[in-house]
């Protein structure tokens, strides 16, 4: 290089030396603090952080007498819609001959109020169902008592 | 240095460096994209097109710019530069296949023309946080696709060295565009400790290395001559090595003076090239070759061979007691100038 | 050639072979390159946060039947099943159209091919692309007016719930104004500011802006911002798109739908930090 180009060179460096960083820690501090904290896996309540469990489903008994089931979905699997079925896992077609129960929309608690009738000894299985995929997505999951 | 103009003037050298340069550009989008399918299988293959573009073209960047100040430091290092602007066109390969596709994914299909939207959408300008990072990455683009276009010797000529010059060492504000773009774009987001210290390294690694070869180069130029009768001392006679030269620089202009078969010459430093240092050079088959791309010179008048046409400055060299002094005031480019013999 | 000369190697790119001394320098640097290599590629791997599990299935076009509502944003009401109850439940999904526009042209283009009656006097069959995401489906109108397959006139007008939004009470909510289309699954991330552009782009195009608000349990409820009256406010909400945003208004129900209504002049505020 010649020393004019060399003289140059010095001297754009430098200041880059000095703007950039500084630039560079600027952008840095205004990262902001509040953020959409969504992950694959949506955690739900401090208290369950540290489970790792894509469902959980437990059957309660009200004062009143009525039936609630509740379900807690903690991971979200991706689908089109999802509903709750009610179910023995051991008969052939489970999905059809169980009991829809209600639907699910994303991570989250939900309390489904069922008839004493359709919880028969072997109906303690939840299963998730995509009716426009026409798909099971999760595993079936035991009730609680 | 060819008097006609071919595409590339392909050799065995160029072609071992751009077969390098792609392989390890496949190699690091395979394993991009495999690293990240195995840890984020829910990536989607638009964000690996996005990213694995972006962080190549960033990587090639780094290696671009700490190729220069490497080659001054040591000159071992100068093979990486002779086809650096092989590497530079193909990080401008990457770099448009990440802003195609960024503008047709962010911009396109809307209510208004892409690049109005890439300018209109965000109109934070007058925000240093909010401002809209897509366009730094843009300018930044322009930029590179200037230096791709023009990077071939025919633009080198029709634009003149000088001009040519100053336009590619736009990069270095092209550089910190990108930096910027980074910073104030993905980082918002993505704020991983190990990203931002990735690009920290990046960035002061590229910053000091200029400034280690800005201030290794400016000792050399700064050393004040010693004057004599018009003459300026160059270094003692037992200094310079057999077919290579040292160098002096008066008032901004460098006089290189080689040492060969018992003679001395002195010629302009510059070539008339790229204005490489041809004090760095060497004498082989009895012409000055340019460290950078091989141009060569005679060193009694400054000529190329035939049938190149390039000619430098010459000088008149005096010997005294061992010690070599240069007269600074040029002859006109190509003037014949008897050797000084010495032995 | 002599000991001083060999020491003295010399590079010159367009002679075949460099001399060892400087090929092996540049076979070593080839060497530390390809190890910098696999540590970035390993590392930015490594450092990103992660990707949701969103999809959307770009070139598979799928058809869904069901009755279209055009407020509080155009959506297609899709029925599929009934409870123990014997309570017909259905899925909401939310149309919009292809690129970064909503779905109202699509639709009123649609209307036009519909014998005089208004588009949502029939049970439709569209097709489609689905874009979904932790409970919310939308679904793309990828072939315009052709997007329409089959139509038949609602005889039983009962089978279909009324849609009108019920109002629950006043809400502040703090989090994020999103393009749905991106959120729910065209882009990771389709949100914040990497993403503001595009949001601005989709919002502007008559996507329905969606507020995502993270609630006392952690996961994420999501509203249709709106004006006072249910009227659509997106050029009024653009300036604030992935900032992070405080809404105060009043929260309603729709179907599966729920909704923000504001004033933009005064409900919406940036949170400073």
């Amino acid at each position: 290089m010649i020393t004019k180009l060399r003289k140059r060179h010095r001297r754009v460096w430098l200041v880059i030396a000095v703007v950039l960083p500084l630039l560079f820690i600027a952008a840095y501090t205004s990262i902001p603090k509040y953020q959409l904290q969504e992950s694959p896996s949506n955690t739900i309540n401090e208290s369950l952080i540290t489970l790792k469990f894509p469902m959980k489903a437990w059957l309660t008994k009200s004062e009143t007498g009525a039936y609630h089931l509740g379900l807690y979905v903690n991971e979200y699997e991706s689908s089109v819609a999802a509903q709750v079925y009610l179910t023995n896992i051991e008969l052939n077609d489970y999905v059809k001959n169980g009991y829809l129960i209600g639907t699910v929309n994303g991570a989250g608690e939900y309390s489904f109020t069922v008839k004493p009738e359709i919880l028969e000894p072997h109906h303690n299985f939840i299963v998730i169902y995509d009716p426009i995929k026409q798909k099971q997505i999760y595993n079936p999951i035991r009730v609680e008592e | 240095m060819s008097v006609k103009y071919v595409g590339v003037l392909w050799n065995k050298q160029k072609k071992r460096y751009d077969k390098t340069i792609a392989l390890l550009a496949i190699l690091y989008l395979v394993l991009f994209v495999g690293f990240n399918v195995l840890l984020h299988p829910t990536i989607s293959p638009e964000a690996l097109l996005v990213r694995s573009t972006a962080t190549l073209a960033l990587l090639m960047l780094h290696v671009i710019l700490a190729i220069g100040p490497m080659a001054r430091i040591n000159t071992k290092f100068l093979p990486l530069l002779y086809n650096r602007r092989h590497l530079g066109v193909s990080m401008f390969l990457v770099a448009t296949i990440h802003v195609v596709f960024s503008i047709i994914q962010f911009h396109s299909l809307g209510n208004v023309n892409a690049f109005v939207s890439l300018f209109a959408s965000n109109t934070h300008y007058d925000s240093f946080v909010n401002f809209p990072f897509q366009v730094l990455g843009f300018y930044a683009f322009i930029i590179i696709l200037l230096m791709a276009a023009t990077s071939h010797d025919f633009w080198l000529n029709n634009l003149s060295p000088k001009v040519w010059k100053s336009l590619h060492m736009l990069v270095y504000v092209a550089y910190a565009l990108i930096i910027m773009h980074v910073m104030l774009g993905v980082i918002q987001l993505e704020k991983s400790p190990l990203l931002i210290g990735m690009l920290a390294v990046g960035m002061l690694t590229i910053i000091t290395l200029h400034l280690v070869a800005a201030y290794k180069t400016h000792r050399a130029d700064t050393k004040e001559n010693i004057e004599e009768e018009g003459f300026v001392f160059v270094s003692n006679l037992e200094d310079i090595k057999p077919n290579r030269a040292k160098v002096v620089t008066i008032a901004n202009e460098s006089i290189a003076v080689f040492k060969y078969e018992g003679k001395l010459s002195a010629v302009h430093n510059a070539c008339k090239h790229q204005n490489g240092p041809l004090g760095e050079g060497k004498i082989i088959d009895g012409c000055i070759t340019c460290p950078w791309h091989g141009y060569q010179y005679k060193p009694n008048d400054g000529c190329a061979p035939e049938p190149f046409t390039e000619k430098l400055h010459t000088y008149d060299l005096r010997l005294k007691e061992g010690k070599v002094y240069v007269n600074p005031n040029p002859k006109p480019e190509g003037t014949h100038i008897e050797p000084l013999s010495y032995e | 050639m002599s000991k001083e000369e060999e020491k003295d190697d010399f590079y010159v790119g367009y002679i075949d072979k460099a001399p060892k001394s400087i090929s092996k320098l540049s076979r070593r640097f080839v060497w530390h390159i390809t190890i910098l290599i696999v540590l970035v590629a390993g590392l930015i791997a490594i450092g990103q946060r992660g990707f949701v599990n969103s999809t959307f299935e770009f070139g598979n076009v799928s058809e869904l039947s069901g009755k279209i509502y055009l407020t509080p944003q155009p959506f297609l009401k899709v029925k599929t099943g009934k409870d123990i109850f014997g309570n017909p439940l259905y899925k909401d999904v939310l149309l919009i159209g292809y690129g970064k526009y909503g779905a109202m042209s699509t639709l009123e283009e649609i209307e036009s091919q519909l014998n005089e009656s208004e588009i949502d006097t029939y049970e439709v069959t569209l097709a489609g692309t689905l874009v979904y995401y932790d409970g919310v489906t939308l679904f793309e109108l990828t072939k315009g007016a052709k997007s329409l397959l089959d139509y038949k006139k609602i005889t039983r007008t009962s089978e279909w719930p009324s849609n009108k939004p019920n109002r629950i009470g006043n809400i502040t909510l703090e989090g994020q104004i999103v393009d749905p289309k991106c959120y729910f699954g065209v882009m990771k991330p389709g949100h914040s500011k990497p993403h503001r552009s595009c949001a601005i782009r989709c919002i502007s195009g008559g996507i329905p802006p969606f507020m995502v608000a993270k609630n006392e349990n952690g996961t994420f409820d999501y509203y249709i911002v709106l004006g006072e009256s249910g009227e659509a406010i997106n050029k009024e909400v653009l300036d604030y798109v992935a900032d992070p945003v405080k809404l105060t208004g009043s929260k309603l129900k729709a179907g599966e739908w729920s909704l923000i209504y504001l004033n933009p002049k005064i409900d919406i505020e940036r949170i400073k930090e």
